[in-house]
Formats: C-alpha cells, structure tokens, sequence
C-alpha cells in the first residue's frame, strides 16, 4: 500500500461505515482496507457508532404474516436442503441444472418471444456448471407492451434453488403501479418480490420461495404495495421446467 | 447460534422473536413503507438462514449483524428505486406507521435506548447529523449527498467521520 493510497482513501471510513459508498469506491476502499492497518483501525474505532444508528429508531411492530411467510420459506429450504443431500448421497452428484437447458423449451405462447439470454453477467451458456457458474434462463417479454424487455432468471449453482430475475428495457411503471414477481407451480401462482426499474429500465428481483416445483416465473404490473394474485397479464415470463 | 448453524428452524425462529422487531423498524425507518420493510426483512432473513455459517461472534452482535444485513438490503432497495417514488406519496407512511405499544420490558428497554441515542445525535450540529441520516437512513452516497447538500464530496467525508466520532464519544457507556 502506498501513502497515496491512503491519502485517497482515508477519509472513506465514515462513508464505508454508513453504507455511502458506490459500489465501485467500496471495492477500491475494501481492497484498501485488507492492506492499511490505519483505516482499519478507524473502521473499527467508529464503528460503534453506525451500529448505534439503527437503535434510535422507536420499535415499530412487524405484521404476523411476514413471521409466518418467512418461517414457511425456511422451513422449505430447510426441507429442499435435506431432500437435496439424501439426492447426492444416492446420485453421488447434485443435478445439474444446465441439464435444464439442455431441453427443448416449450412452444412460445402467442404474443411471446425470446428476447435475450443475460450474458450481461460475463457468464457463456457453454461453460455453464452445477459447481462454479450461475445459470441463466431466458426471459421471453411482451412483445406489445414489453418490447425492448431483456433479461435472465439467474440460479447460482451454490445456493442451491434460490434464484433472482435480473431485467433491463422494461417501461417505467406509473408512481402507484409496481413490478410484482410470482412462482407458478401447476395452476397455483405465489407472489415472491416487488421492484421497480431504474430509468434505463433495468432492475432486480429477488425469488424468495426457490424454484422447487416452480414451472413458471412471472412477472406483472400490479397496484402499489403489490397483489396477493395477478391482477393483469405477464409482461415477463420464465419457464424453468 | 450454533443450532442455526447446524439447521435448526426452530432456533432460527427464536432468533426472528428476538430481533424481527429492530430489523422492521430499521427496514420501515429506511423505507417507510410496510410492504417494502416486509420484503427487505423477508429478505434478510433468508438471507441469513442461507449464511448463517458466516455469522462470527467475535466480530460483533447477532444484533449488530442482523440489522448490518437489513441497512444493506434497505439501501438496495432505496437504490434501486424501489421506494424513493412510493415515498412521494406522503401521508401512506404515516398512515401506515403503527408503532408497538410499550408493554413489554424489552420495549421500553428498546424505546429508552432509541431515546438515548436519538438524544446523542441531537447533540451533533445539525450539519454532521444531517449527513448520517441522509446516508444511513435514506441510503444515498456520498456523492450524492455533496450534489444534494451543494457541498464538496470531501466535507460530507469529514462530516461523516467526525459525526461518528462525536457519536462515539457522546454514547460511550451509554449502551449495553
């Protein structure tokens, strides 16, 4: 490390503390940070202080149903997770989930159109594997109401079946409409996440549930606060059996 | 923690009873807004139950780590803009805001402790607590907070870093 490395960096602690660093200044100042005893003593010196922060706030009582929702989720993963080492312990080897790409996808529903594979992770379809890369499923759009709509389900291989949508090119919703995502298994469809995209249209969301059993991810425009079931047509579908 | 650790759903619900409530406070504080403060602690959560080997004690707090994890998501979501425009909508928050009626011990303890420290930052000059609330809680950067605030990005670094310091020294022996 050099002492201009640390005249740069320095006086990042405060905002490296509060979560106020771009993503691209907290790399530079994390590498910084493994490599100057000084910073990292004024990280830890502070660092009683931010996490001070969170405590000012009065408690505000969470809804029964996010304690419900959330346990129903753990106790799902925990399941999958058992079911998923019985697997191995049998097969000797995790599914690998580029074995679901390798299958013919269904017939595009009319109106549907593949629109892009996420190669914006830097990640080919080719040397996709079950133990180093995440794979990417396709995103087919609207081709009316979603047009420049892009994007991939991506699945990391190492977190077993939790997934997330990454998207770009969707139309900004109005100020009380909202980006709900959903699972479809069979004809039962289960919200999983709000978003809403930046101006360039991209955006990120997370798929709760796993994709265990999961036919379909969809995604639709939905009233502000989201919607216990789809209120609209999907503009963004994902089919993952 | 170690049941965590080792798969207990059993444990790690106690552990959502023991800190759910801090985390959806800090999640509704940040983005006031419940249905949001629901996903980002539903979020979280997994998140941990997924990580939860990573937890190191000695590193800190199992509160300290659950609320780090719920500032993160709630910044994302304030970066992603999944808020800043529902915000807009003024009075929902606080229409929404339904705050936990004082009658256990552990939330007057909470109330007190949020009074403490809320007393300490008023105690800060008005232009160091404004940039802590502004990054901490409305989740902007730095350089945003200069382009908001028509300020050089090096005196909102050094409000930063003297805010926490003053705090530091002004909460020493204060908290648990």
């Amino acid at each position: 490390m050099s002492a201009a490395d640390h005249e740069r960096y320095g006086d990042d602690a405060g905002a490296y503390l509060l979560g106020a660093l771009s993503e691209d200044e907290l790399e530079s100042f994390e590498a910084h940070l493994s490599e100057c005893v000084v910073c990292r003593e004024d990280v830890e010196s502070l660092r009683v202080a931010a996490e001070a922060l969170p405590r000012s706030v009065d408690p505000v009582q969470p809804p029964d149903r996010l304690r419900s929702s959330l346990m129903r989720a753990v106790r799902e993963e925990a399941a999958e997770s058992e079911a998923g080492t019985a697997r191995n312990r049998r097969r000797g080897a995790r599914r690998p989930w580029s074995a679901v790409l390798a299958r013919p996808r269904a017939a595009m529903a009319g109106g549907l159109a593949v629109v892009a594979v996420g190669l914006g992770l830097g990640v080919g379809l080719g040397r996709l594997s079950a133990d180093e890369d995440p794979t990417l499923i396709a995103v087919r759009g609207d081709a009316e109401r979603a047009p420049n709509a892009r994007g991939s389900l991506v699945v990391p291989s190492r977190r077993g079946e939790v997934a997330y949508l990454r998207v770009q090119g969707l139309p900004r919703v109005g100020r009380q409409r909202v980006y709900e995502v959903w699972v479809k298994r069979g004809d039962k469809t289960v919200p999983q996440s709000l978003f809403d995209v930046s101006s360039e249209g991209g955006g990120t969301a997370g798929i709760n549930d796993g994709l265990s059993g999961v036919d379909q991810v969809l995604v639709t425009e939905e009233p502000a606060g989201g919607s216990s079931s789809p209120t609209s047509p999907p503009l963004l579908t994902v089919d993952t059996s | 923690m170690h049941l965590v650790e080792e798969g207990s759903t059993t444990a790690f619900e106690i552990v959502y009873d023991r800190h759910g409530s801090a985390a959806y406070s800090l999640a509704y504080r940040m983005v006031g807004n419940r249905v949001v403060a629901e996903d980002i602690v539903q979020e979280a959560f997994l998140s941990m139950w997924r990580s939860r080997s990573r937890f190191e004690p000695q590193r800190g707090s199992l509160r300290s780590w659950v609320l780090g994890i719920v500032h993160h998501r709630g910044i994302d979501a304030l970066r992603r803009n999944t808020v800043h425009n529902r915000r807009q909508a003024g009075a929902e928050a606080e229409e929404e805001r339904r705050e936990a009626a004082a009658t256990t011990e552990v939330e007057v303890i909470r109330r007190q402790e949020a009074a403490t420290v809320r007393a300490a930052l008023d105690r800060l000059p008005p232009e160091q607590s404004r940039v802590l609330e502004l990054a901490y809680f409305a989740g902007f950067t730095q350089s945003q907070i200069a382009e908001l605030m028509e300020m050089p990005i090096g005196t909102v670094k050094g409000r930063m870093r003297l805010g926490l310091a003053k705090l530091r020294v002004s909460l020493s022996g204060e908290l648990a």
